[in-house]
């Protein structure tokens, strides 16, 4: 089948419908030709689709029956529901829910995972009681406190030292023995 | 189906009277006119849809979408059935077919002829000339090229107008 008889099957079906072999235009004659070999084969078609849509009427089949509706509006009602409990349209409740939650959770992790067996210590001590001497020391250190007398030296207060005139160097003196520095003579 | 998301009634039930009849008519029809097994499908399809409605693609039509998970939904349950008669009963003959179809009327003759057609070829016929989805649309729930579909449709026509063609009287009578 080429494209164009590919596009035009539409056509073709409407013409098919509507129209007798005879009926038929010399361009839709020409047209129907590139579908059918002969007139015959075209009326069997024809025949054909018009005992389809015989059949199609005669062989209804009725709407439904509404039990199929009313289970479907029970289940979104539930679907719906579960939404609600899911994503909480009572917030109080869903936070209360969490919050036990976590402290449950909580509770849980800082339970230890077993009971810990008590392991026995076992502690070296050592109690000496007595100190047995194998052999005679041959030096003993005995520390003792000796006392030794001596006398207490009374002295006189100190006198204070008389403060001597430090009168320094006047400019004229000092001119003076700079010269004297540098001849080695006056 | 924002509206279906946040638990509204009233929008599941605007979307099932538009399309609960016609999918149950799919069903029906696929589900070798078993109209129970065909509400059952039908309530299931419909859960889909409440449980998982964030899989429905906004830029997509509707209808398209939903009769692409009916469309699965049929595939799946053929390949279920075609697994229990490989099991457990022998294969149809199709001379019994031929022999069997020798003996009905021409509405029960289309009736078989439309039952024996697998599973892709009968829901094309189906949503093209009961349900008259175009062919875009049929091709995307079909997930087939729109080239496909056409010509799939045009040999489905030629092979039941071969099989009606020994009841053109009857045709011919039914027509008039």
């Amino acid at each position: 089948m080429n494209d164009m008889k590919e596009n035009d099957f539409e056509k073709f079906e409407a013409l098919l419908q509507g129209k007798s072999y005879g009926e038929l235009t010399p361009a839709e004659w020409k047209f129907v030709n590139q579908w059918v070999e002969s007139e015959e084969e075209y009326q069997a078609l024809r025949s054909s689709a018009q005992q389809t849509a015989t059949w199609f009427k005669v062989n209804p089949v009725s709407a439904p029956r509404n039990e199929v509706l009313a289970k479907l509006r029970r289940t979104l009602k539930k679907e719906k529901h579960s939404r609600v409990v899911a994503f909480g349209v009572k917030p109080i409740w869903g936070y209360a829910a969490t919050a036990l939650l976590f402290g449950g959770l909580g509770w849980w992790i800082g339970q230890p995972a077993s009971t810990p067996v008590q392991k026995p210590i076992v502690e070296q001590v050592l109690v000496r009681d007595t100190v047995y001497m194998t052999v005679k020391p041959d030096t003993i250190f005995v520390e003792r406190v000796v006392y030794r007398e001596h006398g207490i030296l009374a002295k006189s207060p100190a006198k204070p030292e008389v403060q001597k005139d430090i009168r320094g160097v006047s400019m004229k003196e000092k001119e003076e023995l700079d010269k004297l520095l540098v001849s080695g003579t006056e | 189906m924002q509206k279906i998301h946040q638990g509204s009634e009233a929008a599941l039930t605007e979307l099932y009277q538009r399309y609960g009849t016609s999918l149950l008519r799919y069903f029906t029809r696929m589900l070798w006119n078993d109209k129970s097994m065909a509400e059952d499908f039908l309530h299931d399809l419909f859960l889909k849809i409440i449980h998982s409605p964030q899989q429905f693609d906004v830029n997509r039509k509707f209808s398209t979408w939903v009769y692409s998970i009916a469309h699965n939904m049929c595939k799946n349950e053929y390949r279920k059935r075609e697994n229990r008669i490989l099991l457990n009963t022998p294969t149809l003959v199709k001379q019994d077919l031929d022999r069997e179809l020798d003996l009905v009327s021409a509405n029960d003759r289309l009736t078989l002829l439309l039952e024996i057609l697998n599973e892709e070829d009968k829901t094309i016929f189906l949503l093209r000339y009961e349900d008259e989805l175009t062919i875009q649309q049929i091709s995307r729930i079909v997930l087939l090229p729109e080239g496909t579909v056409k010509s799939r449709l045009f040999y489905l026509r030629k092979h039941l107008a071969a099989e009606l063609s020994q009841f053109k009287n009857v045709l011919k009578e039914r027509s008039l």
